[in-house]
């Protein structure tokens, strides 16, 4: 099915005008007649149709991309084990770094909020 | 510079809209989270009740375990999310320390309201809200029913309530009959008192002293928490008081049930 053809029946059948005895250059031609720009009504389809499709995909989507996120947080355990020294240090580092650029509420931290930074630092420079 | 209320309350909506959310069980505040890039786990912290932390378009919310309430748990998450969808470039990391979220101030930072305002609208939608009203006196029972709808804490249900309650009514927050802080809608009739104690009049201050934890009267002189009124007068308004636990901690709800 060319580009054509597809923009066509589809704007057809959005304004209720589709004929399957039209050739698609005559139903392409006969749309622009009465006022439609195809191509306009083309993308402007698209995009409601992607639109409804994601309010009703969203949800699973979500719960899939949480299970992979929780398998790699399985893995990502190290600075659980390492000293308040190695902490502090990385903990420094990143603080120079800019996950604290212009941060809040950053003074005073215990070890477990440290770790917590430098594991989800980790975790999204994986990607 | 003053806090955007309106941005925060349509990025919220626009939302809603995106994900076809019509009904308060469809809030699943995580997977919206997570449907826009932010992850959300639960985990051990110790002296704050959330942590975001971003890179890009991705982020990582993560909110104490130990924070015993569903409702606040998922405006912990709603107020991250805030931060992340509204402060991009000011907040790589934020914390939002324990009990923060219960501890309103006028001091807070416009960043901090807006993602108040951001989290209120999210989990506690206008047009769902407004739906869910019932038609009956205001009161804690009340707004009570509307949180487990929502599944949202007490004082942000109470003000999403003051706010969206055709009935004149004021939520207060009060810690050991200290200075309160008080939420009032805009076109609110009555100007609420600045005072650096509760009146000793109030029910508030007499369900403290009393050691009780509930209490509600409907003849409280109006001049116990309005200016331009008379502590001892005939005009009179409701007044109901819940206390939290042991904290000393005290919401109020006034209520201009007739004219005065």
């Amino acid at each position: 099915m060319n580009n054509t053809y597809q923009k066509t029946r589809i704007c057809g059948v959005v304004k209720g005008l589709e004929s399957t005895q039209e050739t698609p250059e005559s139903a392409r031609e006969n749309l622009e007649l009465l006022g439609y720009d195809v191509d306009a009504e083309y993308v402007s389809f698209r995009r409601r149709f992607k639109g409804l499709i994601h309010k009703h995909t969203w949800k699973e989507a979500a719960i899939t991309k949480n299970d992979k996120f929780k398998q790699k947080i399985a893995v990502i355990d190290k600075w659980s084990k390492k000293s308040n020294d190695e902490i502090n240090l990385a903990y420094q580092m990143a603080q120079d770094s800019e996950y604290a650029l212009a941060a809040r509420n950053l003074e005073n931290l215990t070890r477990a909020e440290k770790i917590a930074i430098l594991e989800d630092k980790e975790l999204l420079d994986e990607g | 510079m003053k806090a955007k209320k309106v941005i925060a309350e349509a990025e919220a909506r626009k939302i809603h809209y995106e994900l076809g959310i019509r009904h308060p069980s469809e809030i699943e505040v995580h997977l919206i989270a997570t449907s826009y890039g932010a992850f959300v786990r639960e985990r051990n912290l110790k002296g704050v009740d959330g942590l975001l932390v971003r890179k890009g378009k991705n982020a990582i919310i993560s909110v104490r375990n130990s924070i015993p309430e569903e409702g606040k748990k998922r405006f912990v998450i709603a107020h991250e999310l805030g931060h992340y969808f509204l402060h991009p470039q000011a907040r790589q990391t934020d914390m939002l320390m324990k009990d923060e979220v219960d501890r309103l101030s006028y001091l807070q930072s416009h960043e901090e309201l807006e993602a108040n305002y951001f989290a209120a609208e999210l989990l506690m939608p206008c047009d769902m809200f407004k739906l869910a009203l019932n038609d009956c006196d205001p009161s804690f029972a009340e707004i009570s029913r509307l949180a487990n709808l929502f599944q949202t804490t007490l004082s942000a249900t109470a003000i999403q309530y003051v706010k969206y309650t055709q009935e004149p009514c004021v939520f207060i927050i009060s810690k050991n009959l200290g200075k309160p802080w008080f939420f009032v809608r805009e076109d609110f009739d009555f100007r609420v008192e600045s005072r650096d104690k509760i009146h000793a009049y109030s029910v508030t201050a007499d369900t403290i002293k009393n050691g009780c934890k509930y209490d509600r009267a409907n003849d409280v002189p109006a001049g116990v928490w309005f200016r331009g009124y008379s502590d001892s007068g005939k005009d009179y308004i409701t007044e109901e008081t819940f206390v939290l636990g042991n904290s000393g901690i005290a919401y109020t709800l006034l209520w201009v049930h007739d004219a005065i």
